[in-house]
């Protein structure tokens, strides 16, 4: 033939374009799958904080005290009184059915007590099986009593001819300001769709590198893979993987996208590094893929393994639960994820704006990764010529 | 294959045979032991230990302590004095503490300021200003509760003086300077542990997506690469369709009585997670569960032309389905057509209802309903299988008399 014989890579890049064209299955790893993963978890935490969760408010007092207490409590936006019930056996008959989240009692003869200056207690009786939306309720209840509670005192003292300064001074001694870092709506979600949004796209370049390479044992196309690529093995991987690296790379700039531009996450740090950090990642999960596949030449054994390592990636990033609190053991265990190091290379130069030195350091953890990827290039080669490791799954 | 036309075996006889067969294919592929088995085992163990410190303790914040007084040594002393926080270094100024901070020596930062001691003696209101970490949700709540608590106690203690100063005995002067106080008592999980809070339901979803996907590796039962699964000439299928479904869901729900005696029953007692609910009552909720889990992995595995399809659809899911079925982001944050949407996943109705009964003690009226949906679900899933299935048989069937036609 007259065309002249372009490079190896190129041979291996047009061979790949034909596969993914011919099975349903790429599209769907390469295309709809992260589309979908990446807009339903975008969706799913969109409206960010947890906002008006349901309490029921037993009043039995009914006096001007506990009216303003119950009006308080629904001001507050944490929080919203969905019911009043007659006593404390239907409200907790609610709290059990799940209509409510907590039960504020305000007991009978509550301002009597007040006016009498005996002690006055609101007991509040919190479901703790979230803990999230246990603390935010906590937190709002002993808030917003706190506050009507300060501004009894207040207005004793005012009567006792003190000046508002004075009378402040009095009620509360030592005011604490609360300032939260790196976090400036109080908002969670950020945190947890940045690292869910990631790990999806990391979790479909490995699936989809894993999916490819060894479809070639699978189908016993090695040898047809070698010959595009003139024999060379790190051709043929690098042909294989570029289309794949392209269109992720798509995927990473549409999270940050939605994350920075229209999520409103903070950049404290640098972008290019995040940016850098997102594509190491990639690189070395697309790699790991390779790695995983020479070394089982099964390709369903090694899709449940990437599964199940790239799952456990998010509770060993420190996110949900931070490393502080966790055994030596798992916090040993949690090195062993590419995903712990970008997850701190995330927070560091998204929200801290912490130093680039550590970024690097960071960067370098992930590398390491792909050092141990490399040595299964040749293992690769060997298996895509041996008849032997073929077909297995 | 000739030999199975010998004899005519009945319907039970069937389901036996189905069941008997799809075991051995669950225990001949790695792929599938690892996902249906292994991954039990695996998972609920790795993070349970992940999660087994429960809460955090001795957090260490950096208090930079400008006024050195007897009152600031006296704050310090009792953050220090709490679980939750450790006072375990006195930067000289913030610049410092940030530093120390970015090198990840110290979680958090208080500042009392210049003067704090000589304005609460002269009766001004001083203040005490933290700084928490927001972009860990626990190390934040952690040190904002802890010092709170901290400056209540301190606060208290300052204004209990004053009033006894006034001429108030102690125990007037405590109702004087707190009118109302606020017991809140926290039910179910008092220690607002975290391997407690998201455990249990974190072992239904497990056993939730290693169900769909494992069903789904061993694969459709049309799936190109594998033989028809049926063994009665092509004319009488029709009758063995039934006792095929039912052979295979009891292999599967074999395997997932292992699974729950592992992860429901046993990671629950090395990790004492909360336990209120009797276990028959617990069973009677999984039951429907595990029908509708199945049913609808099967139904699903019809989809999938190659076995590991299954892993590649299904895999993503999981986080998302975990999500939605609101353990650890509640559903009212969520938007109405996807929580809808997220009714297709059995655990979405499963998982509520199981904390309410295992976390809260309820009783079975209370997640009667519950119990409802997740039958109709499995109804549901189960009769789209047979009637994809019936309908198969009638395609192969009729192929088979156009063929004989021509």
């Amino acid at each position: 033939m007259s065309i002249p014989k372009r490079h190896p890579v190129f041979m291996v890049m047009g061979r790949e374009a034909e596969r993914i064209k011919h099975n349903p299955a790429y599209r769907f790893l390469l295309f709809l799958g992260p589309l979908i993963g990446i807009f339903l978890l975008y969706f799913i935490f969109r409206q960010g904080v947890t906002r008006d969760l349901p309490i029921a408010v037993v009043d039995q007092d009914n006096s001007s005290l506990s009216i303003k207490l119950r009006n308080a409590l629904e001001a507050s936006p944490d929080l919203a009184v969905v019911a009043s019930p007659a006593d404390i056996f239907q409200a907790r008959e609610m709290l059990e059915s799940a209509q409510v989240d907590a039960i504020v009692l305000l007991p009978s003869g509550l301002e009597n007590k007040v006016y009498r200056e005996v002690e006055a207690v609101v007991p509040a009786y919190i479901n703790g099986t979230n803990v999230l939306t246990g603390g935010i309720i906590q937190r709002a209840v002993l808030k917003t009593v706190g506050t009507i509670s300060a501004g009894i005192q207040l207005k004793k003292q005012l009567l006792n001819e003190k000046n508002e300064a004075q009378a402040m001074a009095r009620v509360m001694p030592v005011e604490l300001r609360q300032h939260i870092l790196f976090n400036p709506y109080g908002n969670y979600n950020y945190f947890l769709n940045s690292a869910m949004m990631n790990i999806m796209l990391y979790l479909f370049a490995f699936l989809a590198s894993i999916y490819t390479f060894g479809n070639e044992l699978k189908r016993g196309t090695g040898r047809e893979l070698l010959e595009a690529s003139n024999s060379s093995v790190r051709l043929a991987i690098v042909g294989k993987m570029f289309p794949y690296t392209v269109i992720f790379t798509g995927f990473a700039m549409l999270i940050n996208l939605l994350l920075y531009e229209f999520g409103g996450m903070p950049i404290n740090g640098s972008f290019f590094l995040i940016l850098f950090g997102q594509l190491i990642t990639m690189l070395t999960y697309q790699l790991l893929g390779v790695w995983l596949v020479a070394l089982t030449y099964n390709l369903r054994l090694s899709l449940s393994i990437a599964s199940a390592y790239s799952m456990m990636a998010v509770t060993f990033s420190g996110l949900t639960f931070p490393f502080e609190g966790m055994p030596l053991v798992a916090r040993i265990f949690a090195a062993f994820f590419p995903f712990t190091w970008w997850e701190k290379l995330f927070i560091s130069q998204s929200l801290y704006g912490g130093p680039r030195s550590d970024a690097l350091i960071y960067i370098c953890c992930i590398l390491i990764f792909q050092l141990l990827a490399f040595t299964g290039f040749k293992l690769y080669k060997r298996r895509l010529g041996d008849e032997k490791y073929w077909g297995k799954a | 294959m000739m030999t199975e036309k010998e004899h005519n075996p009945g319907s039970l006889e069937l389901i036996a045979i189905h069941f008997k067969q799809e075991l051995k294919e669950v225990l001949a592929d790695k792929g599938a032991m690892l996902i249906l088995i292994g991954a039990m085992i695996i998972y609920p163990l790795v993070y349970s230990i992940g999660y087994s410190g429960e809460v955090l303790t001795e957090l260490p914040v950096g208090l930079v302590d400008l006024d050195q007084s007897s009152f600031s040594r006296q704050y310090s002393r009792m953050l220090d004095a709490t679980s939750e926080l450790d006072v375990s270094c006195n930067p000289s100024s913030l610049d410092e503490a940030e530093n120390l901070f970015m090198k990840d020596e110290i979680k958090g930062v208080l500042l009392i300021p210049k003067g704090f001691g000589k304005d609460i003696l002269e009766g001004k209101q001083a203040h005490v200003s933290v700084y928490a970490d927001g972009s860990y949700f626990l190390k934040y709540k952690t040190e904002i509760l802890a010092s709170n608590m901290v400056n209540s106690y301190f606060n208290a203690g300052v204004a209990v003086q004053r009033y006894m100063i006034e001429g108030k005995s102690f125990d007037q002067a405590v109702v004087a300077s707190s009118p109302i106080s606020t017991h809140t008592h926290i039910l179910y999980n008092p220690s607002a542990s975290y391997g407690s809070f998201v455990m249990p339901g974190l072992i239904l979803i497990i056993i939730q997506q290693t169900l769909l996907i494992g069903i789904g590796i061993l694969g459709g039962s049309f799936s190109a690469s594998k033989k028809t699964p049926f063994l009665l000439p092509e004319n009488r299928r029709r009758r063995e369709v039934l006792p095929y479904l039912l052979g295979k869901t009891g292999a599967y729900l074999l395997v997932s009585l292992f699974n729950v005696a592992l992860a429901v029953i046993l990671v629950h007692h090395w990790f004492n997670y909360p336990d209120k609910g009797s276990i028959l009552h617990v069973m009677m909720l999984l039951f429907p569960f595990l029908l509708a889990v199945i049913f609808l992995g099967i139904a699903l595995s019809t989809l999938f032309k190659h076995r590991e399809s299954a892993i590649v659809f299904m895999v993503f899911l999981s986080p998302i389905a975990l999500f939605l079925s609101g353990i650890s982001w509640p559903v009212s944050a969520m938007p109405e057509w996807l929580v809808v949407l997220s009714k297709i996943f059995p655990g979405t109705t499963a998982i509520p209802a199981y904390l309410r009964l295992r976390t809260m003690g309820v009783g079975m009226s209370d997640i009667r309903h519950d119990m409802i949906a997740l039958y109709i679900q499995a109804a549901v899933y189960a009769v789209f299988t047979l009637v994809y299935f019936y309908l198969h048989v009638y395609a192969d069937n009729s192929k088979l008399k156009e063929e004989s036609h021509t």
